[in-house]
């Protein structure tokens, strides 16, 4: 047996009835029933288990990234902001000059007393009113505010 | 890896090649596709020892060869309304292809058993039994060493060898680059002599 030689590799042959019988099977009508066509539904059918199993899957991972995201939204929304800050006081508003009570601290005062006046509107009243009584001052014990300037939570906002 | 002409070079195996020589003329295909038995039958028999050939070197020498086969020649009807004759196309290589997509599919469907059973035996062998054993022992020796052999490297290695097709052909017809081609080939025909020269010494 030479190596190099592979005539010895024989081949199968056909016998003498296979043109007839193939060429009746390539004549048998085409409507779903030759071997072609039923050979492609063997197919269809062996892999429409796998098929089924890729739809299981697909639809499990589905339903499990929208449980996930769902679970991130409900936790972000149920969370109150302040809940992570309980030591610091409510941010208030600072009440309009106007309306704070006279003579708190002597900054406010002096504050109004150099605040330019509007105009005076010629009234139909020409009578000033006379000028009130000068108050002591009274001194306040301003408790001292550490925090910096750009912070953007301060506790000692309402003092 | 370079490889060159003469170990490429493959000596077709003589009755393949002269069935690869003896195509069907055009207007046997006309008739073909018009359905005419007669046509039909001419061309079952001018390629049936080529699809032959191929397949029960692909898939081992057994009865099913003769099923495959059959499936081959009903593909290439139903697709020969899209066939184009061409001067550089021939329907034996057409017909090989189809040969090659069927033994993949085959694959994929069941991994096939390159066991050779060699049951049936030619005429001639009946009249002279030591030759008939001796060539069985010889073509078993070949069989066991191509199943060692992967499924391209094997479908490579067949049609080259044994249809005579060149590498653009083959690379065309097993959907493979040239270069991929050449290079399988060469690794099959490596594999295959170091298995037989095994098998020469083990003997």
């Amino acid at each position: 047996m030479n190596p190099t030689d592979y005539s010895g590799w024989t081949a199968r042959r056909p016998n003498a009835g296979f043109a007839r019988t193939t060429v009746d099977a390539m004549l048998m009508p085409a409507d779903g029933e030759d071997t072609g066509e039923v050979a492609e539904v063997h197919d269809l059918e062996a892999r429409r288990p796998k098929i089924g199993v890729f739809g299981l899957l697909l639809a499990a991972a589905l339903v499990a990234t929208t449980a996930v995201g769902m679970y991130g939204t409900r936790k972000m929304t149920a969370r109150p902001v302040q809940s992570s800050l309980p030591v610091l006081a409510p941010p208030r508003a600072e009440p309009p000059p106007s309306r704070a009570p006279i003579g708190v601290t002597m900054e406010v005062a002096e504050i109004e007393g150099r605040r330019p006046r509007p105009p005076a509107v010629a009234s139909s009243d020409p009578a000033p009113e006379p000028p009130a009584a000068p108050v002591p001052p009274k001194y306040v014990h301003h408790p001292r505010c550490d925090c910096l300037n750009d912070v953007a939570v301060c506790s000692c906002l309402g003092i | 890896m370079a490889l060159t002409t003469a170990e490429l070079a493959c000596k077709p195996d003589p009755p393949a090649a002269a069935a690869r020589d003896r195509e069907v003329s055009a207007q046997d295909i006309e008739r073909c596709r018009q359905g005419d038995r007669a046509a039909l039958e001419r061309f079952v028999l001018t390629y049936q020892n080529t699809v032959f050939a191929f397949l029960s070197r692909m898939v081992g020498n057994r009865p099913e060869v003769e099923d495959l086969a059959q499936e081959v020649f009903i593909r290439a009807h139903r697709a020969l309304p899209r066939f184009q004759l061409r001067p550089e196309a021939r329907v034996s290589t057409w017909l090989l292809k189809i040969a090659v997509r069927l033994v993949q599919d085959r694959r994929k469907r069941r991994r096939p058993v390159l066991v050779p059973l060699y049951d049936d035996v030619a005429a001639d062998d009946l009249t002279h039994p030591e030759h008939a054993h001796r060539r069985r022992e010889i073509a078993r020796a070949f069989e066991r060493a191509a199943s060692q052999l992967s499924q391209p490297q094997r479908a490579v290695f067949v049609l080259a060898h044994f249809h005579g097709l060149t590498m653009a052909q083959i690379a065309e017809t097993v959907g493979a680059p040239e270069n991929t081609v050449k290079t399988r080939l060469y690794r099959a025909r490596q594999r295959l002599q170091q298995l037989l020269s095994a098998m020469r010494e083990a003997q």
